[in-house]
């Protein structure tokens, strides 16, 4: 069923062959107390970042695409070819899925050398022998720039340097599919730059489907095409980049993103927050907002913060509380406070110094009407 | 400056003295020192270990060694011993590894069980092993009968008897040290080796076995002084016959009989044998108190 892809195959597809679909799973796994079902679909030459938080299950959503754990329930399928599909039967063992998988502390095999780690690959699933599985070793290497270190062990070899031979290891053999396991998480901050900025520039000449699992909302951000949010095993939002992280669906992604998100309640062209009951707070509807939940996201620095209440004014929401906590951010002060609902504000430091703010000092919230951001809850549409 | 490489040659004598006891190891060896009700049965349960070894040292017949040890009922033995020993060690790599790897990775009902049964050879004294393989393989035994009948093929009293005997009291050491280098593993590694294409048989050549070949080697060591020290089992089940069954243990016990110089010379090579498996095993057993335990436990 699937076919054994030659080392050749790396190279793009010729121009005039059909439009391969990609990978298109869904997964359905119970894992103790967590039951991961999620969808995803990724076209060759994009990347899909699975982000969500420890415990989300993640690595098992990588695993099951690697075909290290089967499906309880759902499907798998590359480029039209069946992996795992427990209704009809149907299992794909890992080492005939064609799949590269980058672990997170990469289990590079201590008793090779790097470039032998490189050529296990094609040696084992393509059965060339050691000279040209070594050859295609060197080529790899040398295109990550690992050339001066072929012949050492993993035990001998930085962060960044293991992390590029991990990488090289799961494209040698010509994969069908790549998936990285938090790719850059055991690298130290400045390496981490370094190898994103590798991986960045690596990602888009692969003509196969990449799912990257993290936790780092920064590799979402700038390595992905896509970025799926995980959170207990569901997929709770998914979109571009940009749209995920200015329009949080849930807290996770919110606290991610840096941003307030309050659920709201639109009837008749007016949104009130929800939780407000008893001094309701409420905002225009933006045009073509249908009835019905929604939500609110709003930016910490555009929320003023006063000592004393203002006065009523056209266009401002007001919302009072006490002070939780003060903690700065550079040049900016970030002050929760205790309000209904609990709202995070940012404020320039110099501002810090006119408020005096404590633990438990009574403040004032405004916001300018315009200020924000009111979208549908809406399910995670494809 | 000048007065520095001045003072250095009277301060020279000064330092040293006081580095033959500086204030932090003085205070160690307060804390290390053992009192005397654990100092006195220490140091005998020392001499008791090492004086019989001492012994076999001082008492050598020195003189006539070369002659004793070029002897030719002695280099049949030891030749027969080596050649014994190291074709057991090959069989219980060839079976023992599957089953250390049966043990630590299968599924099967009852392994726990199987477990503790292969064990039974290390703390069976080893005349009884050779009973039981008498009641299997002898002429009159279970499957020896079969032998016997079907293919005139009878195994007691034969070289061959030496090695199956060997193997049989040896086998455990491998199978262990074996299994808990499989079992501390990670798995991760055959994982990654067959995302990469590797079948199952590959990934147990190419990943897990040369991961654990510092296991494999100290079994295989401990398993080949074990199988040159074998006794009992194989006076039993092999009987001591010279140049067929009599092996270097059973020419020690014989000349004890006849010429104790002999059985000392003998003792002396074997003795030999052993301080060169411990230096073999050194990594092991001498530097680190954790890495024996884990790769025998």
């Amino acid at each position: 069923m699937i076919e054994r892809s030659d080392p050749a195959a790396l190279a793009k597809a010729p121009p005039g062959t059909p439009r391969r679909t990609g990978l298109v799973a869904r997964i359905g796994i119970e894992l103790g107390t967590l039951t991961l079902d999620a969808e995803l679909a990724v076209e060759p030459g994009r990347t899909l970042a699975v982000l969500g938080p420890n415990g989300a299950g993640k690595s098992t959503l990588l695993r099951a695409l690697a075909g290290l754990v089967p499906l309880q329930r759902g499907r798998v399928e590359l480029d039209g070819a069946v992996l795992d599909d427990p209704a009809a039967r149907r299992f794909v063992p890992p080492e005939r899925r064609g799949a590269g998988y980058v672990f997170q502390d990469y289990l590079l095999f201590p008793h090779l050398t790097a470039i032998d780690n490189v050529a296990f690959g094609p040696r084992v699933r393509h059965r060339v022998r050691r000279a040209a599985a070594r050859a295609a070793a060197r080529e790899m290497l040398d295109r990550l720039g690992l050339a001066e270190v072929a012949h050492l062990r993993p035990g001998a070899l930085s962060g960044g340097q293991a992390q590029r031979v991990a990488l090289a290891r799961a494209l040698a053999p010509g994969p069908g599919l790549l998936l990285l396991d938090e790719p850059l998480a055991a690298l130290d901050a400045g390496t981490r730059l370094e190898v994103r900025a590798e991986v960045r520039a690596l990602l888009p000449t692969l003509d196969v489907p990449v799912v990257m699992v993290t936790h780092d909302p920064v590799d979402a951000l700038t390595l992905a095409d896509d970025v799926a949010v995980l959170e207990r095993g569901q997929v709770v939002q998914r979109g571009e980049p940009a749209e995920v992280i200015t329009r949080p669906r849930t807290s996770y992604v919110a606290r991610l993103a840096g941003l307030n998100l309050f659920p709201g309640t639109a009837a008749g062209g007016v949104v009130t927050l929800d939780a407000t009951a008893a001094r309701p707070v409420t905002l225009p509807a933006p045009p073509g907002t249908a009835d019905g939940s929604v939500l609110v996201a709003l930016r910490p620095s555009e929320i003023g913060v006063q000592l004393s209440e203002p006065g009523a004014a056209p266009g401002i929401q007001v919302l009072t509380g006490p002070v939780t906590s003060v903690e700065t951010l550079g040049d900016q002060v970030r002050v929760q406070v205790a309000s209904t609902p609990a709202t995070r504000a940012e404020i320039p430091a110099r501002r810090l110094a006119n408020l005096r703010l404590v633990r438990g000092t009574p403040v004032w919230l405004t916001v300018d009407e315009g200020r924000w951001d009111v979208y549908s809850q809406g399910g995670a549409a494809p | 400056m000048t007065t520095g490489r001045l003072a250095r040659p009277v301060a020279r004598p000064v330092a040293r003295l006081t580095r033959r006891r500086p204030p932090s190891r003085s205070r160690s060896e307060t804390r290390g020192r053992a009192p005397w009700p654990l100092a006195v049965p220490a140091a005998l349960a020392a001499l008791f270990l090492l004086m019989p070894l001492l012994s076999l040292i001082i008492r050598a017949p020195w003189e006539s060694l070369p002659e004793l040890l070029t002897d030719p009922s002695t280099r049949h033995a030891l030749w027969l011993s080596v050649r014994t020993a190291t074709i057991a060690t090959v069989v219980c790599m060839l079976f023992g590894i599957p089953l250390a790897w049966a043990l630590a990775r299968a599924t099967f009902p009852g392994r726990s069980l199987l477990r503790a049964l292969v064990t039974i050879p290390l703390v069976l004294p080893p005349v009884v092993g050779g009973v039981s393989l008498l009641l299997v393989l002898g002429r009159r035994g279970i499957v020896g009968s079969r032998l016997d009948d079907w293919f005139g093929f009878t195994i007691p009293f034969t070289t061959d008897a030496v090695i199956i005997a060997q193997t049989f009291v040896a086998m455990p050491f491998l199978v262990l040290s074996v299994e808990g280098a499989l079992s501390a593993a990670d798995r991760r590694f055959e994982d990654a080796a067959a995302t990469l294409g590797a079948n199952r048989v590959t990934v147990f050549f190419r990943v897990t076995l040369p991961m654990i070949l510092p296991a494999i080697a100290a079994g295989a060591v401990l398993c080949w002084a074990r199988a040159l020290g074998e006794f009992g089992a194989t006076i039993t089940f092999a009987g001591n016959f010279p140049k067929t069954t009599q092996t270097m243990p059973l020419a020690v016990y014989l000349a004890m009989e006849v010429d104790p110089d002999k059985a000392v010379a003998l003792s002396l090579v074997l003795l030999t044998v052993s301080i060169v498996v411990l230096v073999a095993l050194r990594g092991r057993w001498w530097n680190s108190r954790h890495t024996h335990t884990a790769g025998l436990t």
